[in-house]
């Protein structure tokens, strides 16, 4: 009577009993690594940019971005970059040779957004299936959890032309805004 | 079933799970946000929905898969178990709201039709850490929703217990997707350990509990082990017209010594892979096939109530004379034949026609037999 029905319920959890596991701990093996954060920098950093140096929110075009002026008042961060924004507003990038800090001058409608370095000889993050994906050997920075502005630490130095750095929606599955290290300008380290 | 049952008290009782259900949903909810907020507080107010109510529908997608295993383990779980089904619409409710927004949030936008543009707009099945998990959210929700809807007894009795049974043991596909789908998903991105670790102990207690209560099931099934327990309430029976079943004696089976079966509860035996329950009530004992009409429950582990053995899921009632629910009610469950011998209980392993009236063994019988 229920003897069928019982053996197919035991097969059903062993089985699952299996595979959710495989699923879980193949899915947490496979994130991209977060590189450490050495001691406070980040946070000093942070705190610099949340304590008194933000400018003032300002409206760009999203087809092209040129900054020449300092994200904040310290002389040691100088450099321009540009970046486009899908739908979410415009991303401004910086960086200073350890860091790249980026904000957002509008709010987000995509939520889960990560920040990722893309090495230049990244492969795959050509635009597939109509939307620009994710290089597979780009290397997470860290989330953007939507406060204003925010700082990552880079990988390793130096960064090549053709590096890039990435903002990448998780929910989208695919990249909404993208920044490149080339051809910058003058790129003088902070503090040195 | 016993219409006492339904009269008296289900309802509120229902009703008190149901409003205690509800708190508990706005509850957690609003914690969820209350807390996302003060952490986050730049996020927005659609992101915290979202994540709030994915939470939320998976924490109680847990709460339903646990009751089952532990009621087995411990029957003080039981009243949980009434409740189950409200727990599983719920948790679809949640489920539909959370894919909802996040269809909105994510995919209304575009020229795309969302519930297209979900399934294509990530083709990387290749990858890992940027496989489409959204798309394993929608199927774990349409399983959900086969579930909720077809939840109720109408669609039990339309659809037969196998059938109803086998569609509902899809569940287990929904939370291996939706393991997917959060692990896939938003742990990708999630520095923090918190939601990996909710995640891997749920599924770890999860998968514990089950294999455990299927562990004792498996002793039970060898023989080795049976449902005893706390004497129910006393009462009468009613009286049949008994067919006299006296045969030869060699078919029957030992089930156990008189003295393991407690007043008013069953032992259980297994037979040919089918599971017996021998009851023992005022001196006599019965036996019946151990799955309940309703929802195929363990009959085994209930007890005999006012004369009637009920089951311990949702207290369908049945005689033990012969297997059939008093009036009005229709349900009727296989009996057994059973006799007493040098102070053992035995059965005939063959089943009789649901319904068939049997004669209850005495224990004064057959004390000198042997
Ligand atoms: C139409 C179906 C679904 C869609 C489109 C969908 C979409 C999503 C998206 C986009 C996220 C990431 C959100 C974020 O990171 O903020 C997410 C996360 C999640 N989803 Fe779903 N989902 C669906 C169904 C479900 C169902 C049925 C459940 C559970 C019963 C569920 C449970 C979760 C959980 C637990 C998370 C992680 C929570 C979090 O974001 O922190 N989802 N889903
Ligand atoms: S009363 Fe529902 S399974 Fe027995």
């Amino acid at each position: 009577m229920i003897a069928p029905l019982r053996s197919r319920h035991r097969r059903l959890t062993l089985l699952l009993a299996v595979t959710a596991p495989v699923v879980f701990v193949s899915a947490l093996a496979s994130r991209s690594p977060v590189p450490p954060m050495e001691g406070n920098e980040l946070a000093d950093l942070q705190n610099r940019l949340t304590a008194d140096a933000i400018p003032v929110t300002t409206y760009v075009l999203p087809e092209h971005l040129e900054f020449a002026r300092s994200w904040w008042p310290a002389d040691s961060i100088r450099t321009t970059g540009s970046g486009t924004g899908m739908g979410m507003g415009m991303v401004e990038w910086r960086w200073d040779g350890r860091f790249v800090g980026l904000r957002l001058t509008l709010s987000t409608s995509a939520p889960d957004l990560l920040v990722y370095f893309v090495p230049p000889a990244g492969t795959g993050d050509e635009p597939r299936g109509g939307a620009e994906l994710l290089a597979d050997d780009a290397v997470l920075l860290g989330s953007f959890d939507g406060v204003e502005a925010q700082f990552f630490e880079l990988p390793a130095l130096p960064v090549m032309d053709g590096s890039r750095a990435v903002l990448y929606s998780l929910a989208h599955g695919r990249i909404v805004s993208s920044w490149s290290f080339g051809g910058m300008a003058t790129v003088e380290s902070r503090g040195d | 079933m016993g219409h006492s049952y339904r009269a008296v008290g289900w309802n509120r009782q229902k009703r008190v799970y149901d409003l205690a259900l509800i708190a508990g949903i706005v509850l957690y909810l609003a914690t969820f946000v209350g807390v996302g907020f003060t952490l986050h507080p730049g996020a927005t107010a659609e992101t915290m929905l979202i994540r709030a109510l994915g939470t939320g529908a998976f924490l109680l997608l847990h709460l339903v898969l646990a009751i089952g295993p532990l009621c087995r383990v411990d029957s003080r779980f039981l009243p949980l178990l009434y409740n189950r089904r409200h727990l599983g619409v719920a948790t679809f409710v949640l489920g539909l709201l959370h894919g909802g927004f996040a269809l909105v949030q994510f995919h209304a936008l575009g020229d795309l039709n969302p519930l297209v543009s979900v399934f294509v707009s990530n083709p990387r099945v290749d990858s890992v850490a940027q496989f489409p998990f959204q798309p394993l959210g929608v199927i774990a929700l349409v399983i959900l929703f086969l579930m909720a809807a077809t939840s109720h007894d109408f669609w039990l009795a339309n659809l037969t217990a196998p059938v109803w049974k086998s569609l509902h043991m899809l569940v287990y596909l929904a939370y291996l997707l939706l393991v997917g789908h959060v692990s896939l998903g938003v742990l990708q991105a999630e520095t923090s350990p918190v939601l990996a670790g909710a995640v891997g102990i749920g599924m770890a207690g999860l998968l514990a509990l089950h294999l455990l209560a299927g562990a004792s099931e498996v002793a039970v099934d060898r023989g080795r082990d049976a449902a005893t327990g706390a004497a129910g309430s006393a009462a009468g029976h009613s009286s049949l017209g008994l067919s006299s079943l006296r045969e030869e004696d060699s078919a029957f089976v030992d089930v156990c010594a008189v003295s393991e079966i407690d007043e008013k509860r069953a032992r259980l035996v297994s037979v040919a892979g089918d599971r017996v329950a021998v009851f023992r009530y005022d001196g006599k004992f019965s036996a019946v096939s151990n799955a309940c009409q309703h929802q195929n429950g363990p009959l085994g582990e209930g007890c005999v109530i006012d004369g009637l053995i009920t089951c311990p899921w949702h207290g369908y009632q049945y005689r033990p004379l012969d297997g059939a629910s008093p009036e009005p009610f229709t349900e009727k469950v296989p009996t057994f034949r059973v006799q007493i011998r040098s102070g053992r209980v035995l059965i005939d392993p063959t089943p009789l026609p649901a319904g068939t009236p049997v004669e209850p063994a005495l224990i004064g019988e057959g004390a000198s037999d042997g």
